[in-house]
């Protein structure tokens, strides 16, 4: 190969660092696209056997999202081999051990059983929180959007803002606002109510 | 076919030694043809040597060809080329005019070894504007911009307005409404 062509091959072969962002963001939907870049399904000259595959180092993992009742649903099976040694651990049991692990099995399994993936996941980075490695956060030359929209929590929003919001009714003098509380859990509460139904 | 074999032996397609594209060399060298003077698997060879065979070595006399009867054998081609490479060629039971087809066909082959063709193309242009890196169509603001710590980056694309910031933008709307209408009352 010539000194040109070898130096187009590698800007085109170029490994990229990709970040990702996972705070409020539904992690299979995740898992499923962070699994296209480490694989380099997006670039133009992807090949299966090319090497063309990226890294992702995916940040606020403990802040992930699952949808609907998943957190107390979803359970992660394990076997040691030896008899009795099966395990179930639901995800929020997972996740207050390692708060990793449920955003890399997400990834993991959203490659259905390809043999390749045990050397895909190699280029997956994952850390808990915002701080990065050292060695990485100067690699990074890109950043993978998110899926889901993040909201505005109201009691993490500056006051100046909450204070100066428009009023958007006309209330009576007499009408007094209510303070801010916490929702009891209702699913505890219609248990209760069932309950007793089924008593009467 | 095994992954192992896949890569051995293949090739884009190409002219062997860039043949025909100034000269064109025949790369076959000799033919030896063997043959049974009395057995049956050989009839067709020997149709052929009586029929086709003068015009075959007339029209191509750049391939030399020889004939060797060995009794009670079975018909064979033997194919030599340019190269060193040599190929045989089983014709018991051929037809007269199937020997003459494979004859042809090895007339025009160069000594290259049977390989999987990869791609039926061949250019020597292949990219017009450039070929792909990860820098084509990018924003250029990415190469000065703190991706890590800067959140607009990570934020989902065409991100719908919140209900909040809707109500925002209507008291905003309606503030410089309010402060026109205080203006033109101002000019009257």
């Amino acid at each position: 190969m010539s000194a040109v062509k070898r130096v187009q091959q590698w800007a085109s072969f170029a490994r990229v660092w990709h970040l990702f962002d996972a705070r409020w963001q539904n992690p299979f939907d995740s898992g499923v696209l962070i699994a296209k870049y480490l694989k380099g399904l997006y670039k133009p000259l992807y090949g299966a056997q090319s090497l063309c595959g990226d890294h992702v180092v995916v940040i606020n993992c403990r802040h992930v999202a699952l949808p609907g009742n998943e957190w107390r649903k979803r359970v992660y099976f394990h076997h040691a081999t030896y008899p009795g040694s099966q395990t179930w651990t639901p995800a929020w049991e997972m996740h207050t051990r390692n708060p990793v692990m449920v955003m890399k099995k997400a990834v993991y399994t959203s490659m259905h059983g390809n043999l390749q993936r045990r050397h895909t996941m190699m280029r997956l980075h994952l850390f808990a929180d915002e701080e990065i490695d050292p060695e990485i956060a100067p690699r990074i030359s890109n950043v993978i959007k998110q899926i889901r929209p993040v909201p505005e929590r109201l009691d993490l929003m500056p006051e100046e803002k909450v204070k100066s919001f428009p009023q958007i009714a006309d209330l009576d003098k007499d009408y007094v606002i209510p303070e801010l509380k916490e929702y009891p859990n209702w699913e505890s509460k219609f248990r209760k109510m069932k309950k007793e139904g089924k008593k009467k | 076919m095994q992954n192992a074999k896949i890569h051995k032996n293949h090739f884009y397609v190409s002219a062997p030694l860039k043949n025909g594209i100034g000269r064109y060399v025949c790369q076959l060298q000799r033919v030896t043809l063997k043959f049974c003077k009395t057995r049956g698997d050989s009839k067709g060879i020997r149709d052929f040597i009586e029929s086709y065979l003068v015009d075959y070595a007339k029209s191509n006399p750049g391939v030399v060809v020889y004939l060797k009867p060995r009794r009670h054998r079975p018909a064979m081609l033997t194919m030599e080329f340019l190269n060193g490479e040599r190929h045989e060629l089983s014709c018991c039971q051929f037809d007269g005019f199937t020997v003459g087809q494979f004859l042809n066909l090895y007339t025009k082959c160069s000594g290259r070894q049977e390989s999987r063709l990869i791609n039926v193309q061949y250019t020597n242009h292949p990219s017009i504007q450039g070929p792909w890196t990860p820098w084509t169509n990018r924003n250029p603001e990415m190469a000065v911009a703190d991706l890590i710590h800067d959140k607009k980056w990570r934020e989902m694309y065409n991100k719908a307005p919140s209900a909040t910031e809707m109500v925002l933008e209507m008291f905003k709307q309606q503030q410089i409404s309010n402060q026109i209408q205080i203006e033109e009352k101002q000019a009257e």
